[in-house]
């Protein structure tokens, strides 16, 4: 089903709104563990999720093509390891601050490009009133 | 809704840093206690942490409970539990006027550095920041997606 460029657009910042926060889920579970003995700390696949999305793209569209099925979340793996603590603890709390602010920045773009949008469909609605 | 699993995993991680910083001040403020309930001088607390799934078992919709994708699952919770030394060797100290000396003048004081203690203190309260900030940031991201509705 072709869908109309409004609502491709609007379904792909929900999207993207998901992925940030799960992503902010993530990162916080890290921070929660940051003193947790031998817990390695975990991140989002988000090079896999790219290429499954492309993929995806790239299948054969019609009624019953890949590209109709909605992509899945992203998978979450373990960091590769950059320090390990001496109790085994790989979370380095620099970086998951920054990923911390980082998703949430992120997360409030997410949300005005969103209100933009349904600002845009709200004016067409009332015929630019 | 996973935002509200951060708060969640904030609250987790807070309430287990402060159970830290509880057992730290007690080791402080009894470090030279030779006297306790159950006898014998102060025995130190300590503190162990560990994963813990976010909803405790069993509080989980049951009805919801299995639609959870994996990555829902594959965020964790921390848990802390203090530990009482079973039993511990003590300091020796030489004051034969303490009412606490044995027959040879020496006090039995807890095994309690207060170096150790206060790097401990410290740590905690700096963990309990990183956590209260998580907090925050996803009640920014909630009260983002509040707004959407005034269009």
């Amino acid at each position: 089903m072709e869908l109309p460029v409004a609502d491709r657009i609007t379904s792909l910042l929900t999207t993207f709104l998901d992925v940030q926060s799960r992503r902010a889920e993530v990162v916080s579970s890290n921070i929660a563990n940051a003193d947790t003995p031998g817990y390695a700390a975990k991140e989002l696949d988000f090079a896999d999720y790219l290429r499954r999305a492309a993929h995806q793209a790239l299948a054969p569209q019609g009624p019953s093509g890949a590209a109709d099925q909605p992509l899945d979340s992203p998978r979450v793996i373990e960091q590769a390891i950059s320090a390990v603590g001496i109790d085994g603890n790989t979370v380095d709390m620099g970086r998951e601050m920054a990923a911390l602010a980082d998703s949430g920045m992120q997360y409030l773009a997410g949300t005005q490009l969103l209100q933009l949008r349904l600002r845009t469909l709200r004016a067409a609605i009332r015929e630019g009133r | 809704m996973s935002l509200f699993t951060v708060f969640k995993i904030a609250a987790q991680g807070m309430s287990a840093q402060r159970e830290r910083l509880e057992a730290a001040s007690s080791n402080l403020a009894n470090s030279n206690t030779t006297r306790t309930l159950e006898g014998g001088p102060y025995r130190r607390r300590d503190v162990i942490f560990e994963v813990a799934p976010v909803e405790a078992p069993g509080q989980s919709d049951a009805l919801f409970g299995s639609a959870l994708s994996s990555a829902e699952q594959a965020a964790q919770g921390v848990q802390a539990t203090t530990l009482v030394t079973p039993d511990q060797t003590g300091i020796k100290i030489y004051r034969p006027d303490h009412p606490d000396a044995n027959k040879e003048g020496y006090v039995t004081m807890p095994d309690v550095d207060p170096l150790e203690e206060t790097v401990n203190m410290l740590s905690a309260a700096r963990s309990f920041e990183a956590n209260a900030s998580a907090f925050q940031t996803a009640k920014e991201m909630v009260r983002a997606s509040l707004k959407l509705g005034e269009v």
